[in-house]
């Protein structure tokens, strides 16, 4: 994909964010603009998938463990063909299951209900090992994760079972913008040895810009030789494409007024 | 409600220097003031509420009183075998409060909603179960659970909510005591049993019976374990119908109560409760939409109280 493509694709993703969050007020936002590279990389460029046939049986699978990025999910969705704008028009509505935390089946292409942190690795260690017990599988389970939710204990008893049975499909992405719920995650639970102790796990591990198209696409895209699940520690910033919202706390929670809308539109256009 | 909770914790902790607060890192807007006057007492455990639990119990054995901080779902679920082991089997003084019960966090989805909550801490030996329906019933409840000690869970609902009758006595209420709203005129009629904040609901239907000369009692109950069962039996002895209102599976909570109750003392009565059907809700809503869909909307609620009132 050329290089203009990837940035045009990544603006349209965070104004359909910023346009579902701004019109509902039900937040998450700084989460959701952390990890739009991450999925553009992932879906148009690394992933065997396919918006015509979303249940074929060889597709590479996806799992958002940080099911509060919702929004980000439904519009990397819309971007990549599997569903159109109706999600993002009726995000958060009455009856509908376009939940703030994504749940399965509500739209094709998502492969789980998440929103409780720390589930995901497992289900996708569950799936990457059903991959290697069919024997002719050439699945890859990528699983996406924040850096804040590695406090969770689920997260390394996957990554020991992983370990232990060897599972080279499965790729665990950390979207370590060093935030969480309440603030900085150095100040609560420090994740910046994070590198080390999956590697100290046995995990094959690269670090790579979260934003970085060309650094982004090679360390996903680069195949794992090492029999070992590939960890990608990508470097993000939360709330990444519109200032006043990048690094901050606030934006966890916070929706747009009217003129912070205008003025992220403005950015996010410039 | 939970903002009211924080400040009267606030209160106890100027003067009790046990008192320890834990967040599993929840409590935007509400826990900063804590942390602000009593940085050395507060903790962020980070997003490890199995953690949590030990690291609470481990403190409560060093003498501390510790209230922990969290959304239902995550307070109670994903640790219940650290609550059930650390916290009731060895009968530890730590009181978990989990904000978002019933549908508050209606458009979050499944994850964040807790309607199996309050079935679920009511197996626990030991474990207080309570249920506050306001600001008001929330400092109650919560000032039994800190003279009590031992393990409590209270459910609260989010932030923001009125109180729904603001003239009652609360202060001469006991552990396990029921609210009473409105009385019976005479005797039958139908007794309504309300628990935690769907309270606003039921009153308003209730009123609305009231005022139509309909005999019919309300009771808020914002303790579900222990509960105070002379009383109930009491009101239950000379009505001849009795309906539960909860935000909450009818599988355990306060329609279960009401079950047994009835069952064990041999009362002649008709019981209806109302809740949240045994099924996961396939779509998401705000509160106020959700509580329509499962049926407990003060317009729902009234319409099956009508035909209980024709006896
Ligand atoms: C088990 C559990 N505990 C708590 C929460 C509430 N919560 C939602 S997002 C969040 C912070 C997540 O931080 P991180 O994983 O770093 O993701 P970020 O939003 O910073 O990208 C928390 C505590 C949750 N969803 N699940």
């Amino acid at each position: 994909m050329p290089y203009d493509d990837f940035k045009k694709r990544a603006v349209n993703i965070r104004k359909n964010i910023l346009r579902a969050i701004y019109r509902t007020k039900n937040s998450h936002i700084g989460s959701c603009f952390s990890i739009v590279e991450i999925l553009v990389a992932l879906y148009f460029e690394v992933m065997n998938i396919n918006p015509n046939n979303t249940e074929a049986h060889n597709r590479d699978i996806f799992i958002l463990s940080k099911g509060h990025a919702a929004v980000a999910l439904y519009a990397i969705l819309v971007e990549s063909g599997f569903c159109d704008t109706t999600v993002i028009d009726k995000y958060a509505a009455d009856g509908t299951q376009f939940a703030g935390h994504v749940i399965r089946g509500s739209i094709p292409g998502i492969e789980i209900s998440s929103g409780s942190l720390g589930h995901g690795l497992p289900i996708a260690t569950g799936l990457a090992l059903g991959a290697k017990i069919d024997k002719n599988s050439n699945r890859k389970i990528f699983c996406l994760m924040g850096d804040g939710e590695c406090d969770e204990g689920s997260v390394w008893e996957a990554t020991m079972f992983a370990v232990q049975k060897r599972l080279d499909n499965l790729t665990i992405i950390i979207d370590f913008n060093n935030q969480q719920g309440m603030g900085e995650s150095r100040e609560i639970i420090s994740q910046d040895n994070l590198a080390d102790k999956f590697r100290a796990f046995g995990c094959e591990v690269r670090e790579t810009s979260g934003h970085d198209y060309m650094e982004l696409t090679t360390a996903l895209g680069r195949s794992n030789n090492s029999s070992r699940p590939l960890v990608i520690i990508a470097k993000t910033t939360k709330g990444k494409g519109v200032s006043f919202m990048e690094n901050s706390v606030d934006w966890h929670y916070k929706s747009p007024s009217d003129e912070q809308y205008r003025q992220a539109l403005k950015e996010l256009e410039s | 409600m939970r903002n009211t909770v924080v400040e009267y914790i606030i209160g106890e902790a100027r003067k009790n220097q046990d008192i320890i607060l834990i967040t599993a890192d929840l409590g935007y807007s509400v826990v900063e003031k804590f942390k602000m006057e009593f940085p050395d007492r507060f903790f962020n455990i980070g997003i490890a509420e199995q953690n949590m639990i030990g690291v609470a119990a481990g403190l409560a054995l060093s003498g501390k009183k510790v209230f922990l901080y969290s959304i239902a779902p995550f307070a109670i679920m994903r640790c219940f075998e650290q609550i059930r082991v650390d916290l009731c089997y060895q009968n530890l003084d730590v009181t978990i409060l989990g904000v978002g019960g019933g549908f508050a966090y209606g458009t979050s989805g499944t994850t964040h909603n807790a309607v199996e909550d309050l079935a679920i801490m009511r197996a626990l030996p030991n474990m207080k179960v309570m249920c506050p329906a306001d600001p008001n019933e929330a400092v109650q409840v919560i000032k039994k659970a800190v003279i009590t000690g031992g393990p409590s869970y209270i459910r609260l609902n989010r932030g923001g909510e009125k109180n729904v009758i603001s003239n009652l006595d609360y202060e001469s209420i006991k552990l396990g005591d029921l609210v009473e709203i409105y009385k019976n005129k005479k005797n039958g009629g139908v007794a309504i049993f309300s628990c935690g904040s769907i309270l606003s609901e039921a009153y308003r239907a209730a009123s609305d019976l009231v005022e139509r000369g309909e005999n019919v009692a309300l009771y808020s109950c914002p303790f579900l374990k222990p509960i105070n069962r002379e009383k109930i039996v009491d009101i239950l002895r000379n009505r001849h119908s009795v309906i539960t209102v909860e935000e909450h599976t009818i599988l355990g909570g306060l329609g279960s109560t009401m079950a047994e109750i009835i069952a064990e003392e041999n009362l002649n009565i008709k019981l209806v409760r109302l809740g949240v059907e045994d099924k996961y809700f396939n779509f998401i809503g705000t509160q106020d939409y959700m509580r329509d869909q499962a049926g407990l909307s003060a317009q729902k609620i009234e319409q099956k109280i009508i035909p209980l009132c024709l006896n």
